[in-house]
Formats: C-alpha cells, sequence, structure tokens
C-alpha cells in the first residue's frame, strides 16, 4: 500500500497457498501441506501457546495466525484499546463451517447440532477472536464482498483514522474455501 | 481400555471439531480443562462430551457434579464408560 499523507503502513503479512510473507518477505512456504497441517506448523512456527487455536475453525486459524505473525512485535500494545480499529473482509462469509453446521442437522434421527461447529458460523466471530486477542474495542467491522478489494478496506480505514474514530487499524482479507485460503492483514496508523 | 481411549480420541476430536488435531497429540492423562491443556476446553466443550456420552455410548450424565468428574482426563472418561457399558 502506498502510504498517503495521513496514512502509513506500518507492515503487512500474507497468507496464500502454502507461502506466508511477512513485510513482503518470505516467512514460512510449504506448498505440498494440506492447509490443516500448514497451518499448524506455521501456529507452532510462532512458539506460542493459544489454548483456543486448535478449537477454532477454519477461516479463524488462517486469521489468528496472519495476525500474530503481523502484530507479534506489540505494536498495538502502545495503543488504547478504544482507539484501536479491525475492518476484515471475506467473499464467502463462514460458508466453509456453515456447511459442516448444515451437515450436522440433515437427518433427523441423528439430529445432533454441535455448539463447537455453530459458534463459527458467522464471520464476525473472526473479528471477535483477534478483538480478544489483542484487546480491540473500537470500531469493528466484517464486510463481505464480491472480489478481494484492499482499496476499499483502506479507504475505510483511512476514513475512520482521518476523522479521529481510530489510530491504528488492522485492516484486510481473510478467506477460506475447501479449495482455496487467502489472507493479507495491514497495520495502518494516522501519521 | 487402550483401545477404547484411542476411540475416545477419534470421537473427542470429531465432535468437539478440533480439526486438525491428531489423536496422537492428546495425552490421555492431562486433564482436558486445565487452563494449561493445549486444547482449551471450555464450557461448551463440556456440553459436548455429555452429547458424545449419550451418542456413541447411550450414556446419560445425571449432574454437573457428576460431570467434572467424569471429565477430568480421556482415562476418566473411558473408565466411566467401561464402567457403565458392562
Amino acid at each position: 500500500m502506498e502510504t498517503t499523507t495521513t496514512v502509513q503502513s506500518l507492515g503487512s503479512c500474507s497468507i496464500s497457498q502454502g507461502q506466508i510473507l511477512h513485510n513482503q518477505a518470505l516467512w514460512l512456504e510449504d506448498k505440498e501441506q494440506p492447509f490443516g497441517k500448514f497451518i499448524k506448523h506455521a501456529y507452532r512456527q510462532l512458539d506460542w501457546h493459544y489454548p483456543k487455536f486448535h478449537k477454532m475453525d477454519r477461516l479463524c486459524k488462517l486469521a489468528t495466525v496472519t495476525a500474530r505473525i503481523l502484530l507479534q512485535n506489540g505494536t498495538l500494545e502502545e495503543y488504547n484499546s478504544e482507539d484501536i480499529a479491525i475492518v476484515i473482509a471475506n467473499k464467502t462469509a463462514t460458508y466453509h463451517t456453515d456447511s459442516k453446521h448444515i451437515a450436522s442437522i440433515q437427518d433427523r434421527d441423528h439430529y445432533y447440532p454441535s455448539p463447537a461447529v455453530f459458534v463459527y458460523t458467522l464471520p464476525n466471530i473472526l473479528v471477535g477472536e483477534l478483538c480478544i486477542q489483542y484487546n480491540i474495542k473500537g470500531e469493528a467491522a466484517f464486510f463481505i464482498q464480491e472480489e478481494k478489494n484492499l482499496p476499499f478496506l483502506f479507504d475505510y480505514s483511512q476514513l475512520l483514522l482521518e476523522s479521529g474514530v481510530a489510530k491504528i487499524c488492522l485492516t484486510g482479507w481473510v478467506e477460506y474455501t475447501e479449495t482455496h485460503y487467502n489472507s493479507e492483514l495491514h497495520l495502518l496508523k494516522i501519521n | 481400555m487402550k483401545d477404547l481411549i484411542e476411540q475416545l480420541k477419534v470421537q473427542v476430536i470429531r465432535q468437539l471439531n478440533l480439526e486438525d488435531v491428531e489423536p496422537d497429540e492428546i495425552d490421555p492423562n492431562e486433564n482436558l480443562f486445565a487452563a494449561d491443556n493445549e486444547l482449551g476446553l471450555d464450557s461448551i466443550d463440556a456440553l459436548e462430551l455429555i452429547v458424545l456420552l449419550d451418542k456413541e455410548y447411550n450414556i446419560k450424565i445425571k449432574n454437573a457434579e457428576e460431570g467434572k468428574n467424569v471429565f477430568q482426563s480421556l482415562t476418566t472418561m473411558a473408565k466411566y464408560i467401561a464402567q457403565h457399558q458392562s
């Protein structure tokens, strides 16, 4: 992202199809591993003990690892919680987890809806997970977009920052489907 | 008992939606709900384990106190199932 006169980028992290980039530099790569093994490998590389990680659905795991790589230097700790905004988007919401929930309630004779699955059938839960992890209490939003549109997210973040609603904003795209996953998070602050 | 514990590991992983956890990553003697347990189980998962016992073994937990003792670890769960199925 190009820096504007008022908004500065403090870093980025992206994860896509077996490759993790942090500030455009390669952080981890293994294009052979399926997503489950790859994201667990990345989590272990962080040397971070977060008990809720294994219970998360894959969309939240993807967001959690991306955010952790970007934010592990502790930048957000310098800000008041209410001054930190989070703006995320994707195309399929939580469709992968929704499908699992639907499958668990299809058979009337074996009707066992699972709270452990159901709790993740809302994309705002991803935002909630990151808010808990980083004590974010400012403006929060999750948009559903037809295509990945970072300029829109950057413009929206810039509005929040320039209007004083937030002093720093975690923004980006987090998408998971059975065949494809892609996350790209940026940390933006007012100059 | 060992077979039952291995079976329980698979069932717990499925029931609790621990999608990418492998059975050999679960210590059968570790306290399932301990704060430092890597699985990070909470009260929602306790409900799930009650459902698991009902669904897979036709065993109903009578009250919360009983549940607390049964679900201490996979080993205590396995012993409870073995006692109540015989």
